[in-house]
Order: structure tokens, then C-alpha cells, then sequence
């Protein structure tokens, strides 16, 4: 190295004892020159990428919740429910009576009382059976159980729909007549006897199922005795098929269906989510008319009026509310607040699963969401608009109404539409207070009554053996896919009111 | 070779250095030579762009983001800024001092080991002696010999400033760059920290940032003197700063050649 | 113009609204907070009580009147040699002192083979386990049995402990007669004694399907292997993610896309932290279940584990970019000026400074993971298991299930247990609750 070198980094030259001490540890320093070239930090660049990773997991995570739930979504619109194929003909030897008094599209009891406290029509017992299917009008209703006054039923079965009745219509009881092969069938015949009474409900390229063969129709002969199928459809094989053999015929879930039919079984072709749809909708509400005036409340109080020692006793323990598993919100809704009700309002209003304990539990759990985020907008309104309106001599109280929630407004309605979201998502509660039953029979405005919402219906049918596959598997996520939109539009509408409220004051 | 050393006296020389925050150009045209073991000081009114200037010799300002610089800053003949010179090494031969005293929270021997360590010093022994001879340079040693294991958070703010500076000068840079060092002390703090200055300035190159024209006058041989510029442009004020003045320190001050200088000297703005 | 004794009279009726309205806001802190109290004091009600037992032998005649967890070794099993039948002492003796043997051939094999490494008197060492005699067994039972294992075959063989009924806490301390005079009337035979359903018993023993067999042993394993899954997976990822988004994303010169991206991931872990975690359940019974069951063997603990850890990776990445931002800038910027690299300035000084705040979050998510029940019933916790989970790919169940199924049980002495296993599950989350705390404190002390 040339003494010009050394001498131009002139301290280097004459070098501190502690450059001395530097250059003889690091290799690479040199004490005649300064190397500031570009080196590659392999190990940086290594790191970099793996926090890059990490940062994607995330997204991959959303992609993956996305993919499972779209694909298994719609494994469930393509699946098919199989149900004996039958007709429906009228029993003309069950006499026919008119139905007493008027019965509402909800009411799920009918009365066979007359006004002078008889059975109708000079009846000495009600001839109805469970299981049994009757008309009204246009209506079929499947009976559930027979009482000696009255009957309860489960309304707007085989696809037609609830509807209000007038006083007076008869009563029909149905007979279902199952459809069997009226001879035996080869393995090449096309057109297949049928054996049943009435008009035969198959349409033109249907897919039917005779033991494990597939066929598709091709024609319905017009005198209802036989039809003409494609054998072996979908791959399966066409086999000799022996006389009196039941037919099954297909169901398909439609979207349409699925988004306005009143009724849920997937495992007898019943798939409209609306019942799971109106119990989740009765038990938020429910929900939030506790939690919005109590979280709007907390939140002023810890905001406008708390000492900040009170405020840093309380605060913590509105924390403890929000940490609570939401189990042990299902085990205090089931054991303190249904009892409660039901102490209140009498044991016969109020069922033992029921949506309203539910909903008011799930409201406390989702008080400190809503209030701490109200809170923080509270606290976001400038001092300067306090003064103003104190300067205006206004009273706290009108300070408050007129002024600072008016402020805080945009983050106070992100805070209860992002609780709305909670109440939505929430699970353990309804699945264990609000009721487990099929949901069939819509509740709807009846919070006393059980429903099963659609979190609690996913939980119910998880929680059993669920064979993959089945339509009942394929069905919960069609299920997560309605919940997962409710909830991300829901969360989407709370982060932009948040974020337009944010920019207000910045 | 990879290196090259400079016979002049020069320690940075700034080209025509511009200095943008995404299409903001904040400073415009700075060009001025820093003289190696002198004191350079940069004064002028609040965002005028001294501190962005600093920042950009030792390539701090990269961290921002958008943040880019067209001209030439050049040190030792090579050009900071080239794509083959790594901001990180240029960041170990040209240190810096911050406005507010950020020692880390750790203790006051891991604050100044920090730098040594980073550059891969291990040996107890070595770094002891590092420690000391550093603080003895920044002339805090007799004050906290005893209690090196304290945080160096609980020093007084004068402390924190000098351990700040022994940190700095632990990897024993080539120029020390001090961002307004002082504003956050007290005058009693504010002298001794001038008096270490006038001490490190015969080992290193020092630029400082300062508020305090006094200060200026006080400690530095070179005084470079910036102010703002504003210009309408489609009905907006465009702000920029520029290089007014550059000379000896008391020639700015006693004769300066710009009337923008002996107004803010005088006290008329600024 | 207004009269004064208008004003007047308005300012005293604004003031006497503004009164109510404060009482209100105060009331519904009150009604929140009374809402947290009753809710402990609910579980607390269950998980202490009053039952009614039935024997089918009274323990007072047993030992002369003497408390049975006073006798001996060999005292005990003196009672079970007096009442048990030889085919049932045999079994309780597969079922406690053999334990593993095989099913098909262990009636053929002789005691020296199937109680190798216990002790047993050498006289029953060539015999099989069809000819011991009763008094035989009794005392290989006592002589390799611990006092609390003979005192528990004692009570659910020889006694047979059964529950008529049983009544809550409030009601054993505040209407003690009526409970006497409900037991008199309804079951004669049914001696009453003060029960805590949290007893040790029940920490130790699995589940049972009986009320006063059951235990939680298995679900707290479960539980605490889940938390272990979680915190290994979605700490080093939350973490890294955090400062991905902090540290790199946020500094330096970057491309438009780059930008838009990071946008992208900020963005979307919001949304994620607002996603029901039943839909989690869903992705993890679908992708980890089903798609990856050839790695994760199914509804295994490993699936339960990676379900949760994704579950509460947004919860960790966003507290532990609040804590790291919360370090102040002034800290990077020495870091840097010291010519330390980004990994050098956030390895060293960044997290070390936001420890505290992580790991307050992590416990947070983990607190979360804890208590979560319906990803697990999705995923598929298993409804009835006995054996301790043993690794990554043993079925699972948890704390928070156990409470789920015995709430949902008909019989009404679960709920007991349910209120029994709250208490577990919340002793738990106290604690973890309190490491954080514990740990913050330390932490904070040591960088202050």
C-alpha cells in the first residue's frame, strides 16, 4: 500500500489506538483505505424473503377460505338429493271437514275446535295421523303431532308455500303412492311400466335411480303407465331390473332455491337457507338492541364523564367481558338467562332453547366491541368543538348529544355495524341456547320460540359424524359461503365508515 | 482497485445536489466542499433544508420512502449515490449525531459496543477497551466508569448527548455528521458538548446543523448558509431550498455577500 | 324577551335531563359489568352444590365406621378381597396393574409374564389370571396400587356411588331445608354431601360418561398441545409478517406494484381478524383435514392446531405491529447512522424494544385460540376419547368442547360438570393471562 494512501486518510495515519484495535479484529477493514462498495448481504436478502413469506401467508390464507368454501359450494349446487319418486292423490275415504277458524301463514297449530268448543264437524276424535300429509287449498302440510283439539303441522311442505287461510276450506288428506317398477326391466329395455295411481311428477330429462342405475327420461308417456329412459346414464351400469323396484328421483339445489325457499333439509331436497337467514337476523337484533344502547352508554360515560382512575378500573374490566370464551356465553344463556325468561314470561311462552336468551346473552358479549371503538371515536372529537358548544352555553348532556356523538357518528356506526358482523359470526351461543332442531317452520318475529341460525345449524351438523360427500357435508358450506359474504360486507361498510371518520378530523 | 484516496483536503464534496420526496424537490442545487478536520456548519431558517443536506452525505435519507437525490455527493472521489456503494458501510464511515439524545435502551457499555459489535468485534477485551477510549473521547469516562452496566437512559440529557457521540465514534468514522446536537440541553450541557467538538474535531470531520447562529460563530470554521424559495406555479406556492451562502465562517458572518445572509444574521427574518 | 323565572325554570330542567342521562351512561357500565359478575357467579353456582347419593354399600360400614381415606394399603384391599366377585376383582386388575396386554392371549398367559416388573407374591407367578384367587388378586392390587387408585376402585366398585340429584351453591348455602325436606321426600335412601365438581379427581381422570367419573384430563392435554401447535406456527409467521409490514414495506424506495401489494396485505388481514371463526373451522376441516390428510392424518390435533394458529395469526400480526411501531423512530435512526443493516437495526433494537408488546398480543391470540370452540367442532373434535393425546396426529378434544357437549347433555347433573370444566378452562386463561403480565414487567424493567 503506498504511503500517499496512508497519509491521505489522515487520521488513519496517525490511527487512534481504537482504529488499531478495530483493523486488528475485522479482516476485511483496511487501515490504508475505506471500501464502501457494494456488498452482497446474502443473509439480508434470505430474510427479507422469509418475512416476505410471511407477510403472504395471510393472503394465502383468505385464498385458501375463498377457494374451500366456493369449490365445496359448489360441490353442493351440483350434488343431488334422492327421494323415493311418489304421487300424491287425495284419500276420499277420510271425511273432509272445514277448518274452523282462520290460519295464518306462520302459525304452525291448527285448531279443530268450533266455536262451541267441539271438534268440527261433529268429529268424536281428530283422524289425522303424524306423518300423515294433508291440503289446504294449495298448501300441504306434513302433521307432526296430534292433540285431541288440535293438530300441529309443519307448514308448506312438497314445495308448495305457507300462505294464510280463510275459515271454512276443507281439510284433504293426501296418500303418497311410492312409484315401482310395474315388471321386470332388462338391461337394454328403454321404456319402463311404471306402477302408481295419478300423474306422474317426472319431466322430460330427469335424472332417475333404480338401484344404483341412473337413467335419464327422454319421454313420459301421456296415460302415465310408463317412460322412456336413457339407461346407464352417468357411467353407471344398466342392470336387469326386477319388478316392483322403487324409483328415486333426483333433486338438485338451484340458487334460487337456496335463496328463497323457506325451508332447510338437504337430505329430503328441502334447500332454502331463509329460516337459518331469519333466525341469525332475529337473534343479531336481538343482540344489538341490548349491546347498542349499553356500549353507546359505557362509552360516553368512560368517555365524556370517568374520572381517569375510574376509567382505568373500569375499561380493564369491560376487557374481561370481551375475553370470555364464548362457551361459557352459551353455558350462561342456557343456565341463568333461559331460566330467567322463562321465570319472567312463563314457562309456556318461552321454549327452553330459544332466541331471544341467546340473542340477549350474545348482546353483553358484544358490549365492549362496540364500546371501545365508540370510545375511541368519542375521544377523537377535537376539544375545540367541546369548548365551542360549553363557550354556547350548553348543558354536558346537550354538549354531548348535539356535539360530540354527532362528531364521532361515522365511528360509532362502524363500531355497531363491525358488532352487527360479531353477532352474525358468533357460534356457541346459538348453538347451544337458541335451538337445534331442523329449522323448517320459519320463527320469525316468535324470539321466544327456538330457531336455529346458520352459525348454530353449521355447529350442529359438524359436530355429528359427517360423512364427506354427503349433501348434508357439501350443504354446511353453502351455508359459510352466505355467512362469510353477510359478514365481510358487513366488516367492509364499518372500515370504510371508520376510515372516512378518520379523515374528518386529520 | 476498489478504492481510491483523495490527496486534497476535501472530505465530502457536494455537486450540484438536489434532494426530492417523491416529485417534491425539497432542496435544489447544493454544491460545496467540506474540509476535512474542520467544523462545517449548516444554518438557516426552519425547513430550508439543512438537515435533508446532512442526511443525504451519510445516505439517511434513503430510508425514507420516495426519497432520492440527483446530483453528486462525493467522498474519497467516488460518488455516494453510484449503484455500486453500499449505504450501510457509508453509514459506518460517516456517523451521525441526532437532534434528541436516542441512546438504546440497553446499557451504557452496550450502547457504545453496539457499533464495534455490529462490525463483528466479539473479543471481551478488545471491546472493553473500545468502550473506554471511547468515552474517554466523548469525555464522559470519568462520569460513568463505575456504573457502565446503567441504562443509558438514565443519564441526564448532556450524558445521553455525549454517549450518543462516544457510540458514534466507537467505529471510528470518518466524519461526524450532528443534527442540531444541542437544542435539546441546557446551556450548561450545550458548552461541554461544543468543548468535546473543538476535542474530536482534530480526529474526525464534523458537520453540524445548527439553530443557534451563535453557536455557529462559536464552533465552526466553515459556515454554509441556506434559505427557502418559493415560487407560484399554476396558483400553488412551490417551497425549495438552496445553498445561499458558503464561505469561512467569519466571513460570513462579518462580510456576507448575499443580503438574504446579513438579513438572517441580523435578525431580520428567519 | 324572556323572563327570568323562565330561564330559570329551563336551566333546572336541562340540568335535571342531563342528570338522568348521566345516571343512564353510568347504568350501562353498571348493567355491563353486573352482566361479567353474574356470569362468574353462575358458573361458581354450578361448579360447587349439593348432591344426593345413593350406595349400594355404605361406606360408614366398611371399615367400622373409620373415614375410608384413612385406612391403608392393605385395609383397602382387605375390602375389596371382602366384596368384590373373583371375575370382577379380575378385571380390576386387567384394567388397573396389567394395562397393556393382549386381548387375545393374555387369559393364557401366566401373572410372572403379564405383571412383569410389578410386584407380586412368587407363589401366583406360574398361575394364570382365570385360577388367582380373590384373595390373591386383592393383594397384588394392594401391593402395586397407589392409596388414591385403591380408594377410587373401592368407591365406584364396592359402593357404587350413584347421583340422585343435585342442587347448586346459593341454594346449599341459603336454602339448606329445603333441600333436606325435597331429599327426604323424593329419595328416602339418598344421603346428602356438600360436592365440589372441581376436584382434583376430575383433573386427573378422562372422560367418563358418568357425572361423577368424568374428568378433564384429556381435553386440558388437548387444549395445551393445541395452544403448543398454535403458538409455534403463528408466532414466528405474525410475527414476521409484522415486520415485514412494518419495517420493510413502509421504508426505502419500492416499485408501484410492490406498493399495492403491501396495500393488499394490510388490507386483507383486517378483513381476516373480522371473519367468524367457524369459517376457519371450515377451511381447516376442507384444506388441512381433507386436501393435506395425508400429512395431517385427518381430524387430528396437528389440523386442530394449524386451524387455531391461522385463526389468530391477524389477532398476533396486528398487536405486534402496534408494539412495533410503538418503538420510537429515533431508535431505528441510531441504529442506522451506526451503519447496522435493516435485519441488524430490527433484530437489535427494534424487537427487543417491542417484546413486551408482542408477547401482550401473542398471549391475547393464544387467550382467544384457548377459548374458541366452533373451528374444533368443525374440524372434528372427536365427541368420546379416553387416551391422552400422544402427538401431533392423536385425535383431539378440548376444554372449550367438553363444555360445549356437557352443557348440551340432557341429564342435569352435567351441567355441573360443564360449570367444573368453565372453571379449568378460565383458571387457564387467567393464568396465561397473568404470564403475559408477569413477562411484560420483567421485560419493560429490563430495557427501561
Amino acid at each position: 500500500m503506498s504511503s500517499m494512501e496512508l497519509n491521505a486518510g489522515n487520521q488513519l495515519g496517525a490511527l487512534s489506538q481504537k482504529g488499531q484495535l478495530l483493523a486488528s479484529v475485522l479482516q476485511n477493514e483496511t487501515t490504508d483505505g475505506i471500501n464502501i462498495n457494494k456488498r452482497p448481504r446474502v443473509g439480508e436478502i434470505i430474510i427479507q424473503n422469509l418475512l416476505l413469506i410471511c407477510g403472504v401467508v395471510s393472503i394465502v390464507t383468505t385464498v385458501l377460505i375463498v377457494y374451500t368454501l366456493l369449490n365445496q359450494a359448489i360441490g353442493f349446487f351440483n350434488s343431488l338429493a334422492w327421494l323415493p319418486a311418489r304421487t300424491l292423490t287425495v284419500n276420499s275415504s277420510i271425511e273432509r271437514v272445514a277448518i274452523p277458524n282462520p290460519i295464518d301463514a306462520t302459525s304452525t297449530e291448527i285448531s279443530l275446535v268450533t266455536e262451541a268448543g267441539e271438534l268440527v264437524g261433529a268429529l268424536q276424535r281428530i283422524p289425522y295421523s303424524e306423518g300423515q300429509m294433508i291440503r289446504i287449498g294449495d298448501e300441504i302440510m306434513l302433521v307432526q303431532s296430534v292433540g285431541r283439539r288440535a293438530i300441529t303441522v309443519d307448514r308448506g311442505t312438497e314445495g308448495s308455500t305457507a300462505t294464510n287461510h280463510e275459515a271454512g276450506i276443507p281439510i284433504e288428506v293426501l296418500i303418497s303412492n311410492p312409484i315401482r317398477l310395474g315388471e321386470e326391466l332388462s338391461a337394454t329395455d328403454n321404456q319402463i311400466a311404471l306402477q302408481t295411481v295419478g300423474t306422474l311428477p317426472f319431466t322430460v330429462e330427469q335424472v332417475i335411480r333404480i338401484h344404483n342405475e341412473d337413467m335419464r327420461i327422454i319421454e313420459v308417456a301421456a296415460d302415465n303407465t310408463s317412460i322412456t329412459v336413457e339407461r346407464g346414464y352417468n357411467g353407471t351400469e344398466a342392470i336387469v331390473q326386477p319388478s316392483g323396484e322403487a324409483v328415486m328421483a333426483s333433486k338438485q339445489p338451484s340458487l334460487t332455491e337456496f335463496l328463497t325457499h323457506t325451508k332447510w333439509q338437504p337430505q329430503i331436497g328441502e334447500f332454502g337457507v331463509l329460516p337459518l337467514v331469519y333466525a341469525t337476523l332475529m337473534t343479531t337484533i336481538i343482540a344489538l338492541l341490548v349491546a347498542v344502547p349499553l356500549g353507546l352508554g359505557a362509552a360516553v360515560y368512560l368517555s365524556e364523564y370517568a374520572s381517569p382512575r375510574a376509567r382505568s378500573t373500569l375499561k380493564p374490566i369491560l376487557e374481561i367481558l370481551a375475553g370470555v370464551p364464548t362457551v361459557v356465553y352459551g353455558f350462561f344463556a342456557i343456565t341463568f338467562m333461559t331460566p330467567l325468561l322463562r321465570g319472567l314470561l312463563g314457562a309456556d311462552n318461552v321454549s327452553i332453547y330459544n332466541m331471544a336468551s341467546a340473542g340477549l346473552v350474545m348482546g353483553v358479549m358484544i358490549v365492549p366491541t362496540i364500546s371501545s371503538i365508540s370510545e375511541d371515536a368519542l375521544s377523537a372529537v377535537p376539544r375545540s368543538l367541546r369548548e365551542a358548544s360549553y363557550g354556547l352555553g350548553a348543558t354536558k348532556l346537550e354538549t354531548i348529544v348535539r356535539v360530540i356523538i354527532p362528531g364521532a357518528l361515522s365511528g360509532i356506526i362502524a363500531a355497531f355495524i363491525l358488532g352487527m358482523s360479531r353477532a352474525v359470526g358468533e357460534t356457541m351461543i346459538v348453538a347451544i341456547a337458541a335451538g337445534a332442531g331442523p329449522a323448517s317452520a320459519i320463527n320469525f318475529l316468535k324470539p321466544f320460540q327456538a330457531g336455529e341460525t346458520m352459525t348454530g345449524h353449521i355447529a350442529r351438523i359438524s359436530g355429528g359424524d359427517l360423512s364427506y360427500g354427503s349433501i348434508d357435508y357439501n350443504s354446511i358450506f353453502a351455508i359459510g359461503l352466505a355467512l362469510f359474504v353477510m359478514t365481510l360486507i358487513l366488516n367492509l361498510i364499518s372500515g370504510f365508515i371508520a376510515r372516512r371518520f378518520r379523515e374528518v378530523y386529520q | 482497485m476498489n478504492y481510491t484516496v483523495s490527496n486534497s483536503n476535501k472530505a465530502v464534496e457536494l455537486k450540484n445536489v438536489s434532494i426530492y420526496y417523491g416529485d417534491y424537490r425539497a432542496v435544489k442545487d447544493v454544491s460545496l466542499d467540506i474540509e476535512r478536520n474542520k467544523i462545517t456548519a449548516f444554518i438557516g431558517p426552519s425547513g430550508c433544508g439543512k438537515s435533508t443536506v446532512l442526511r443525504c452525505i451519510n445516505r439517511m435519507n434513503d430510508l425514507v420512502p420516495g426519497a432520492h437525490v440527483e446530483g453528486e455527493v462525493l467522498y474519497r472521489g467516488r460518488n455516494l449515490y453510484a449503484d455500486d456503494v453500499d449505504a450501510v458501510e457509508v453509514r459506518r464511515r460517516i456517523g451521525m449525531v441526532f437532534q434528541k439524545p436516542n441512546p438504546f435502551p440497553k446499557s451504557i457499555y452496550d450502547n457504545v459496543a453496539y457499533g464495534p459489535r455490529l462490525l463483528g468485534v466479539k473479543d471481551r477485551k478488545v471491546l472493553d477497551q473500545i468502550v473506554e477510549l471511547s468515552l474517554q473521547q466523548a469525555a464522559l469516562w470519568d462520569e460513568v466508569k463505575n456504573d457502565l452496566k446503567k441504562s443509558g437512559l438514565a443519564l441526564s440529557g448532556g450524558q445521553q448527548q455525549r454517549l450518543c457521540i462516544a457510540r458514534a465514534i466507537a467505529v471510528e468514522p470518518d466524519i461526524i455528521l450532528m443534527d442540531e446536537p444541542c437544542s435539546a440541553l441546557d446551556p450548561i450541557a450545550t458548552q461541554r458538548i461544543e468543548e468535546l467538538m473543538k476535542e474530536l474535531v482534530k480526529d474526525y470531520t464534523i458537520v453540524i446543523v445548527t439553530h443557534n447562529m451563535q453557536q455557529a460563530v462559536r464552533v465552526s470554521n466553515y459556515t454554509a448558509f441556506y434559505y427557502i424559495r418559493k415560487q407560484e406555479i399554476d396558483g400553488k406556492e412551490i417551497r425549495w431550498g438552496e445553498l445561499v451562502e458558503f464561505g469561512k465562517t467569519k466571513q460570513v458572518f462579518d462580510q456576507p455577500e448575499q443580503e438574504e445572509t446579513s438579513d438572517y444574521i441580523s435578525g431580520r427574518f428567519g | 324577551m324572556i323572563e327570568e323565572g323562565v330561564f330559570h325554570d329551563s336551566i333546572v330542567k336541562r340540568n335535571r335531563r342531563g342528570k338522568l342521562w348521566s345516571r343512564f351512561y353510568f347504568g350501562s357500565l353498571v348493567i355491563a359489568i353486573v352482566a361479567l359478575i353474574t356470569l362468574f357467579l353462575t358458573v361458581i353456582d354450578q361448579a360447587f352444590g349439593t348432591v344426593a347419593l345413593s350406595y349400594v354399600i355404605d361406606p360408614a360400614t366398611l371399615a367400622d365406621g373409620r373415614p375410608l381415606d384413612q385406612l391403608s394399603n392393605e385395609e383397602l384391599a382387605d375390602i375389596l378381597t371382602n366384596n368384590l366377585s373373583a371375575g370382577r376383582a379380575r378385571i380390576v386388575l386387567r384394567d388397573n396393574v396389567i394395562v397393556n396386554y393382549n386381548a387375545d392371549t393374555y387369559t393364557k398367559q401366566p401373572i410372572q409374564e403379564l405383571l412383569q416388573g410389578r410386584t407380586f407374591d412368587s407363589s401366583v407367578g406360574e398361575k394364570t389370571l382365570g385360577t388367582l384367587s380373590v384373595e390373591e388378586v386383592g393383594n397384588i392390587l394392594g401391593q402395586n396400587l397407589s392409596t388414591t387408585t385403591l380408594l377410587d376402585i373401592v368407591t365406584t366398585e364396592v359402593i357404587q356411588e350413584q347421583i340422585l340429584e343435585s342442587w347448586p351453591l346459593f341454594q346449599t348455602l341459603f336454602n339448606y331445608n329445603q333441600i333436606v325436606a325435597e331429599n327426604a321426600e323424593k329419595h328416602p335412601e339418598g344421603q346428602l354431601q356438600f360436592r365440589s365438581w372441581i376436584n382434583t379427581r376430575f383433573l386427573t381422570t378422562p372422560m367418563a360418561t358418568e357425572a361423577l367419573k368424568t374428568g378433564v384430563r384429556t381435553a386440558l392435554l388437548g387444549s395445551l398441545w393445541i395452544i403448543a401447535i398454535t403458538i409455534f406456527v403463528a408466532l414466528p409467521i405474525g410475527i414476521g409478517s409484522a415486520v415485514y409490514l412494518e419495517e420493510y414495506a413502509r421504508t426505502g424506495t419500492r416499485s408501484r406494484l410492490f406498493n399495492i401489494i403491501n396495500n393488499i396485505i394490510e388490507i386483507n388481514i383486517r378483513n381476516l381478524a373480522g371473519v367468524p371463526s367457524i369459517i376457519y373451522g371450515m377451511l381447516g376441516l376442507f384444506v388441512f383435514v381433507r386436501l393435506l390428510g395425508d400429512v395431517t392424518q385427518g381430524r387430528t390435533i396437528l389440523s386442530a392446531g394449524l386451524t387455531m394458529a391461522l385463526l389468530i395469526l391477524p389477532v398476533i400480526i396486528i398487536n405486534a405491529q402496534e408494539a412495533i411501531r410503538a418503538v420510537p423512530y429515533s431508535i431505528r435512526e441510531a441504529s442506522y447512522g451506526m451503519g447496522a443493516t435493516r435485519w441488524q437495526t430490527v433484530s437489535r433494537q427494534v424487537l427487543p424494544a417491542a417484546l413486551p408488546g408482542i408477547m401482550t398480543g401473542t398471549i391475547l391470540g393464544v387467550s382467544r385460540a384457548v377459548g374458541e370452540t366452533a373451528p374444533l367442532i368443525v374440524v372434528g373434535a372427536a365427541t368420546f376419547i379416553v387416551t391422552d393425546p400422544s402427538g401431533f396426529f392423536s385425535q383431539f378434544t378440548a376444554l372449550p368442547i367438553q363444555v360445549y357437549q356437557w352443557t348440551s347433555l340432557p341429564q342435569a347433573e352435567f351441567r355441573y360438570v360443564a360449570a367444573a370444566a368453565i372453571v379449568v378452562l378460565l383458571i387457564l386463561l387467567m393464568s396465561l393471562n397473568a404470564t403475559a403480565i408477569i413477562l411484560r414487567n420483567r421485560f419493560s424493567r429490563r430495557l427501561a
